[in-house]
């Protein structure tokens, strides 16, 4: 018997004691009205939970922040050198708010209190807190910024051009008038639900911006619902249709060109940044990388007969220079790094090839729901279908493109210029 | 007859690739899911790098491209 249990992978389950000696027809009819009471005698239970929590939160709730409070005082006067007569505090403040700090204190304290600006050393600002400051165009991007890590306090804050041209890239993988239309309205209203500040409505606001430039270049490649707008209502393109098939080679050099363009942003940031905090290795190496960059796509526009080919010799010189600012920034091991590194950065380039590939399987995914309603018998069945493909189109292309443009700023464009450990600055009280 | 290699030249491709990709993301979504279940707040970290490994079937669809486009000069 047990053999036969066994092979058939069905564990013996035993009676609880009460119904040890009860036959087993009772037994079952018991343990059927067992089953059926428990759940009301739990959510009998969890009633009376949430009626005594809601007598008593808001005692609790304020109880809660007083000690927080009384915590942070406490974890201040740590910080404090005092004897019985005075005390010494340092902190950090941005300078604009200092004139407003010393206001507040001579009112409350007058003449109590000297407050003397200490300008902090250079291993002291490296490691000081890190406050983002931003316009209400930027703001929104501190949250991917705060996902990743604060830059380092004197580095670039890349906000600003984040901002620019996430959404850009956004807009270029989906682009596709229904799709940003939809998106746009989906998005005002599940913004009006959130509260100001959360991670979630800078989301929002991203895709917001977003489905703006969707529409934009939806315009430019005459996309509407894939090519229900061609096929109905005579839409042209501006620059071209995506999903044909001399479009592909168009459409695969501009992402390149676009990638080009912005890793030698990211470079030449990087060069900046590097020559203004005074880090020579650095320095030598992104400069190395940008000369040998712009080196390996001479040589490739002469190799592609794009540009004459008396420009072998600079292409090849540009390429070698670049390799020994490399090999000089890199150190020890640079002579075996080097080349590594610029075919990295070279790749980097080419991982924008991304914003070309996922932009066509959102197109080729849309062509096939519009076929799809020609296909079935049924009219309103295709109908049906398409507009389930559509939906999965938009849902997919709300998704994968943020998630892409994100990992395109994180990956290939701040490792040429970011530098992460920053703290944020939490300020007392607050 | 040539050009159905070089389609199944294509096709093979983005195939490999797309297999390479599916497998690394699955082995980091197992255990990113994990770290999510032990502390929520890397959810954004923990969905940047499952998107990670993209790269390879990007690539792969880049070298499709490539063959479509180039190889049928015959």
């Amino acid at each position: 018997m047990n053999a036969l249990l066994g092979r058939m992978q069905v564990n013996p389950i035993a009676l609880p004691e009460s119904l040890q000696n009860v036959p087993f027809q009772d037994a079952l009819a018991r343990i059927h009205q067992r089953l059926e009471e428990i759940p009301q005698r739990l959510a009998a239970i969890d009633a009376q939970l949430q009626e005594a929590a809601k007598r008593h939160r808001a005692r609790w709730l304020g109880a809660l922040q007083a000690l927080e409070r009384r915590l942070e005082q406490l974890r201040a006067r740590q910080r404090l050198a005092e004897t019985q007569h005075t005390f010494v505090l340092a902190g950090w403040l941005p300078r604009e708010r200092l004139d407003a700090l010393r206001q507040t204190l001579d009112a409350r304290l007058p003449g109590a209190l000297v407050i003397q600006e200490l300008p902090p050393s250079p291993e002291e600002a490296r490691n000081a807190p890190v406050l983002l400051t931003g316009n209400r165009f930027t703001r929104p991007f501190h949250f991917f910024i705060q996902l990743l890590a604060l830059p380092r306090y004197g580095t670039i804050d890349p906000t600003a051009l984040m901002a620019l041209f996430m959404p850009l890239f956004f807009g270029l993988m989906l682009g596709d008038i229904g799709y940003g239309l939809s998106l746009l309205i989906i998005v005002l209203l599940a913004r009006r639900r959130l509260a100001p500040g959360s991670g979630l409505r800078d989301l929002m606001t991203f895709l917001l911006i977003g489905s703006l430039w969707t529409v934009v270049f939806g315009v430019i490649f005459g996309e509407f619902f894939g090519d229900l707008g061609r096929h109905r209502f005579g839409l042209h393109p501006l620059w071209m249709e995506r999903s044909e098939p001399d479009a592909l080679a168009p459409l695969l050099l501009f992402t390149i060109a676009l990638g080009a363009m912005h890793i030698v942003l990211g470079l030449l940031l990087g060069v900046w940044q590097a020559w203004h905090l005074h880090q020579r290795h650095e320095l030598w190496e992104r400069a190395g990388k940008l000369v040998g960059l712009i080196g390996l796509f001479l040589l490739i526009g002469v190799i592609a007969r794009q540009l004459p080919a008396g420009w072998m010799t600079p292409a090849l010189a540009a390429v070698i220079v670049g390799l020994a600012m490399l090999i000089y920034g890199l150190g020890s091991v640079g002579a075996l790094l080097a080349p590594v590194e610029l075919l990295g950065a070279l790749g980097n380039v080419l991982s924008y090839l991304r914003l070309a590939a996922i932009g066509l399987a959102s197109v080729y995914l849309a062509l096939v729901g519009n076929l799809m309603v020609g296909k079935m018998g049924v009219v309103w069945l295709g109908v049906l279908i398409a507009l389930l493909f559509h939906a999965l189109n938009l849902a997919m292309g709300a998704f994968s493109p943020s998630i892409h443009a994100l990992r395109l700023h994180y990956v290939e464009f701040f490792t040429k210029f970011y530098e992460e450990g920053g703290q944020p600055f939490q300020p007392f009280g607050a | 007859m040539e050009l159905g290699l070089i389609a199944i030249g294509a096709g093979l491709a983005v195939g490999f690739t797309a297999f390479g990709t599916g497998y690394a993301q699955g082995r980091i979504g197992a255990a990113g899911a994990g770290a999510i279940a032990e502390k929520p707040e890397v959810t954004g970290r923990i969905i940047l790098l499952v998107a990670i490994p993209e790269t390879m079937v990007i690539l792969g669809f880049a070298v499709a491209a490539m063959i479509m486009l180039l190889l049928p000069g015959g």
